[in-house]
């Protein structure tokens, strides 16, 4: 079928490329096929966006919201389907333990790959071998159904899985590399070593994207504004506090993505109280709120948002304005800075990572730091992490000196990040976005010809291979020991 | 096993009989909102979607966990999430006539047939689909802001506003939104010729700095320069520099970059030291990056802190669009090419048969095979009685009417069933023989399929909510392409109206109850709305019941079974679909349920819902085919909102 149509359109392709004179737009990329079915597909399944291409090719044909379009919706007009849905994580960190999300993340899975193979990548799923880019810790039950949507539902021929933050690093040319994924659900900091993760060291903290939206509901619902539509000029019409379910998670996610930033500097270094690292009292987190307002210098943003009344309908006119504190655009990302004993904030995670690791490794290591994952594309984070890296290292509290500086005397000087271009090891900036890395690494590897673990069709059983199942296991915890 | 499985299903059904005004029926007003908006949603248990791979891995396995699949399809609960991918509008559902199967959007398989522009509707071979990268080569591209097509107009055209002709458009051309008045002006790319194909050498207007002229490129660079952007250039550099380590002189067990980084060579780096050999292989030599990116960090975090208005901040989507730099400031978008579509053929999954193959032009909008459910299965709307209440209050008894559209050339029969439910509302009234049938003339007990409602124990239905279909069985009048053109010959149906008979003759609804045991006859379609040229309209009293704060729509499942005889001399396209042959033990599939007074019901032989093709009854060329609804009715209110 796939050689009747091409013939039968040829004539056509030859009168458009006639006319137009227009060169091919692949002389500079090695093409090794006509139709390039070789050229594998690569996926990076997060909880929140699929990034999906081609292998070969510089960056994702797509980011695709897994919220949007994943449940069936009805517009006034009929059957839409591409309706923006509700928005849910596709999957959440205790996904194991309930059975019956696991079937729902099956059904969302076979939804959303459907529109990936048929409305963006436009390609057979049977013809393509295909690429899984991986976190370490993601639940293997995730995997499995993954491996299982894709085998039984769009008979893909294999599937390869490969370590996300190994294909971010080999993105900067390096094969070394503290790698830092602050995604959704948690942040990953991973060392690696020659094109080994040294999983062993590896660091998460649930602080990442899905507490950063959290903190910024709390912080909405106390401090944010909202001015019904009225006649009244905007300075004298009255601002209502929000209400609770105007924040939808759609709302937050787009203030999230557009207008928050990570101030540079942490306002509550300048006061010696938090160098305690116990949770603050409420009293106490008022103070620290009342701070982050004094010190904050960005502008209010007024919001738009579209008041649905009770039914549902829309009048049209029903555009209210939620106005978002400078201050709470500016600080709502303190929390990734914000550790304790229990749950590490991103730097603590870095140091913890340090601390563990061999001492020769130390400083190689924290001078080729990588960010990747979508969170670190807030403004302002990898100053900010910075920063945070330098105060904790020389003006440790007494907790962080017994903790880290002990260890750590002498590195803060080697803080580098990869892709900083003026740093030491610094490549080529942000050449690649910080939430495309994994993809493109995956791209690179599948253009090399190389993958990782590879499990065919017709070998399937319903098992993925996972460095923590199977032989690798017991000599994981041996590796631990030594 | 299969004994044990079919003791599973329990049938009740409560027939309820009453008296409904007589009433013109009205379309409900269309749509309430997104969510709570009525429908009727068509189930599909997609029972073939992991059907070889679960043969191959049950090969050996008994057939217990077998019948637990079947029963697991055969049951609708409808609080599973779940559900929320099996049900569908009919619009969307397919119909395969070998396995006499709906078939749903995830149970089909896909196949591409052309490649095609959604915007210039040209066809695109499937070699330049992989060279442009999917997207339209020609002249359509979409909004940055909006993702709408954009349209290529003239500066000069545009000031004057006449629509006419290209003899006074002259002068630069840019790309504008009809939707959001977007234009490339305001990004300054305009262009000197409509025609923005024709190949210019964009460097000849600033061979220095390529991200200047990248930037102010005129539009036909917008696809030109894709290929000179750094990520592709820095891309093509890390090619060759991992290339060359792999190609390289280090032995083969270190050929693949990720087989050293799996577990076992982990492992054997933490626990045996490195060898010599090792070490070399790990020097994959020093990297010096083809371009350097500065970092703008900096200066997007300044411009977000002063940032005035929403709209100079990029959306999510809109960046997406610009995979490489993914700016934030809306003036650094630009526009894109359109992503192309596919024409798809469908193929059933078990049979492997074509459900669905659309012409290969693109401008064809014909299909040369289109089996689609909505000529296979009958349409139910829901239509609203007048003088109800409508949304439905909380714990007010409502009646609506569901009517069910015939496509099928045959008559068909109907009956429908609720899922059990145990309580005292049921039990008081729900009692119901299999005997009520038994004055219907003798095409109608032929026709009539006596498959009693299949529910099943367990998993118990959560919902409580009590609903009466006043009508259970029915029967739907063969379609006819006359009655499109003359309304005036329904009555030629002969079909006389029970329901409305016995309203015009102003019986209460005691008296129709007793009606149905004097004149079993009469009552065998009662509650009756209406019944005319393919369609009939039956009664269905619902009392929405709260259940926990969350509930704010009333929906409920009913299967639906149907029975018709196929006559291959009026099927219009059944060519060599041949009735199926008789079923040896028809009969004893056929037994019916029997419900004593006390509501307790009789296992029934067969019970299953048609959802495996030995389901299919072909006793004395009978057909019939079951499949579940379900019947949402929108928002609830409560019940003081609407007094």
């Amino acid at each position: 079928m796939a050689s009747a149509s091409a013939s039968a359109s040829a004539a056509v392709a030859l009168t458009t490329a006639g006319a137009s004179a227009f060169p091919p737009l692949h002389t500079l990329t090695r093409r090794p096929s006509i139709y390039g079915t070789e050229d594998r597909i690569v996926l990076d399944i997060g909880s929140l966006y699929i990034k999906c291409g081609f292998s070969g090719e510089p960056r994702p044909r797509h980011i695709i919201p897994v919220f949007a379009g994943a449940r069936k919706s009805r517009s006034p007009e009929g059957e839409g389907y591409r309706v923006a849905g509700e928005f849910a994580e596709l999957f959440k960190l205790d996904v194991m333990s309930d059975a019956q999300a696991l079937q729902y993340l099956e059904d969302r899975l076979t939804q959303i790959l459907h529109d990936i193979y048929f409305r963006y990548l436009l390609t057979d799923p049977k013809q393509r071998k295909i690429i899984i880019c991986e976190s370490p810790l993601a639940p293997v039950c995730v995997k499995q159904v993954v491996a299982k949507v894709l085998f039984q539902n769009f008979q893909v021929p294999s599937i390869s899985w490969a370590p996300l933050h190994l294909l971010a690093l080999l993105t900067t040319g390096l094969t070394t590399g503290l790698v830092v994924d602050c995604g959704n659900l948690e942040s990953t900091v991973l060392p690696i070593y020659a094109a080994r993760p040294l999983t062993p060291f590896i660091r998460t903290t649930p602080l990442a994207g899905s507490s950063l939206t959290s903190r910024l509901r709390d912080l909405l619902l106390e401090h944010g504004r909202i001015v019904l539509p009225s006649n009244l000029h905007a300075s004298a019409a009255p601002r209502n506090p929000v209400p609770e379910k105007l924040l939808t998670h759609a709302l937050l996610e787009d203030v999230k993505t557009r207008f928050l930033f990570v101030s540079p500097v942490s306002a509550r270094h300048r006061s010696p109280r938090r160098r305690s690292s116990a949770r603050p009292s409420p009293a106490e987190q008022d103070e620290d709120e009342d701070e982050d307002m004094t010190f904050a210098f960005a502008t209010d943003v007024k919001y738009p948002v579209r008041l649905d009344d009770q039914h549902g309908q829309n009048d049209g006119n029903s555009v209210a304005t939620l106005i978002i504190p400078g201050w709470v655009r500016e600080r709502a990302a303190e929390v990734l800075f914000e550790g304790d004993e229990d749950e590490a904030s991103v730097a603590g995670c870095i140091l913890d990572v340090l601390v563990k690791l061999q001492p020769d490794l130390r400083r190689p290591l924290i001078s080729s730091i990588l960010l990747i994952g979508g969170t670190t594309l807030l403004p302002g984070f990898e100053t900010r992490l910075h920063q945070e890296l330098l105060h904790t290292l020389r003006n440790p509290s007494e907790l962080e000196r017994i903790r880290y500086a002990r260890h750590l005397s002498g590195v803060a000087e080697s803080i580098a990040f990869l892709d900083d271009p003026e740093a030491p090891h610094g490549g080529s900036g942000r050449v690649f976005m910080g939430n495309c890395r994994g993809w493109v690494g995956g791209s690179l590897i599948g253009s090399l010809k190389s993958s990782g673990p590879e499990v065919l069709k017709e070998k399937f059983v319903g098992m993925v291979p996972d460095w923590s199942t199977g032989s690798g296991n017991a000599e994981q915890q041996s590796a631990v020991v030594v | 096993a299969e004994e044990s499985f079919l003791h599973q299903w329990q049938g009740a059904i409560r027939l309820a009989v009453t008296v409904t005004q007589l009433a013109i029926p009205t379309l409900l007003p269309t749509i309430m909102s997104m969510n709570l908006s009525p429908f009727v949603h068509y189930h599909c248990p997609c029972p073939d979607i992991y059907f070889e791979s679960d043969a191959a891995v049950d090969a050996a396995s008994t057939t217990a966990p077998q019948a637990c699949l079947r029963d697991a399809t055969q049951t609708l609960d409808i609080n599973s999430p779940r559900t929320d991918f099996s049900l569908h509008p009919l619009s969307r559902l397919y119909f395969c006539e070998d396995c006499h199967q709906i078939r749903c959007p995830s149970c089909v398989q896909d196949e591409i047939v052309s490649y095609y522009c959604p915007n210039c509707l040209f066809e695109v071979p499937q070699a330049t689909v992989k060279s442009e990268k999917s997207r339209c080569a020609r002249n359509c591209f979409q909004c940055p802001i909006c993702q709408n097509t954009l349209s290529v107009v003239s500066s000069s055209e545009s000031a004057v506003g006449t629509q006419s002709t290209t003899a006074t458009a002259v002068g630069p051309y840019f790309l504008s939104c009809s939707v959001c008045r977007w234009d490339s002006q305001e990004i300054g790319i305009t262009f000197e010729r409509p025609n923005s194909l024709a190949p210019v050498d964009w460097a000849q207007y600033c061979p220095q700095n390529a991200l200047f002229a990248y930037h102010h490129r005129p539009i036909v660079q917008l696809q030109k320069n894709e290929e000179a952007l750094p990520d592709v250039k820095e891309f093509e550099h890390l090619k060759e520099h991992f290339d060359k380590f792999l190609r390289g002189p280090s032995p083969p067990a270190h050929s693949n970059l990720l087989s050293v980084s799996s577990v076992s060579a982990f492992s054997r780096m933490g626990v045996n030291p490195a060898t010599q050999q090792q070490q070399r292989a790990d020097e994959i030599g020093k990297y010096e990056p083809e371009v350097k990116v500065p970092n703008d960090d900096v200066a997007k975090t300044q411009s977000l802190i002063s940032v005035k208005h929403v709209n100079e901040v990029t959306t999510l989507s809109q960046r997406v669009n610009q995979l490489h730099d993914q700016p934030y400031h809306t003036s650094k978008i630009h526009p894109q090419r359109i992503n192309l579509r596919i024409k798809r053929s469908k193929r059933c999954r078990t049979c492997r048969h074509i459900l669905i193959k659309p012409e290969q032009k693109a401008q064809a909008t014909r299909f040369k095979i289109k089996l689609v459910a909505m000529i296979y299965i009958p349409t139910i709307s829901i239509v609203k009685l007048p003088k109800k209440n409508w949304p439905l209050q909380l714990g007010i008894p409502t009646q609506f009417v569901l009517k069910f559209t015939n496509p099928l050339y045959e008559e068909i029969s109907v009956t429908l069933a609720t899922p059990h439910q145990e309580t005292e509302e049921q039990r008081r009234r729900g009692s119901r023989t299999s005997s009520s049938t038994d004055g219907v003339s003798s095409a109608k007990q032929s026709l009539e399929h006596k498959e009693e409602p299949k529910t099943c124990g367990k998993p118990p239905f959560l919902w409580t909510k009590q609903v009466t279909l006043l009508s259970p069985h029915f029967t739907v009048g063969p379609y006819d392409e006359v009655w499109g053109y003359d309304e005036e010959l329904s009555s030629l149906s002969g079909a006389t109206t029970p329901g409305s008979a016995s309203i015009r003759s102003g019986t209460s609804g005691f008296s129709f109850k007793r009606e149905k045991h004097n004149s079993l006859a009469a009552g065998w379609e009662a509650g009756v709305y209406e019944k005319r040229n393919n369609f009939t309209s039956i009664l269905v009293e619902v009392v929405p019941e709260k259940e926990g704060e969350f509930k704010v729509r009333e929906w409920f499942p009913i299967l639906v079974t149907y029975t018709y005889r196929p006559d291959d001399d009026n099927k219009m396209d059944t060519a060599g679909d041949a009735v199926d042959a008789v079923d040896d033990d028809a009969s004893s599939t056929h037994s019916s349920v029997y419900t004593d007074e006390d509501g307790n019901v009789s296992h029934s032989h067969k019970a299953g819902a048609a959802r495996h093709s030995d389901d299919e009854k072909s006793e004395e060329g009978l057909k019939s085919y079951s499949f579940w609804t379900v019947v949402g009715l929108g928002e609830v209110v409560a019940r003081d909102a609407t007094v």
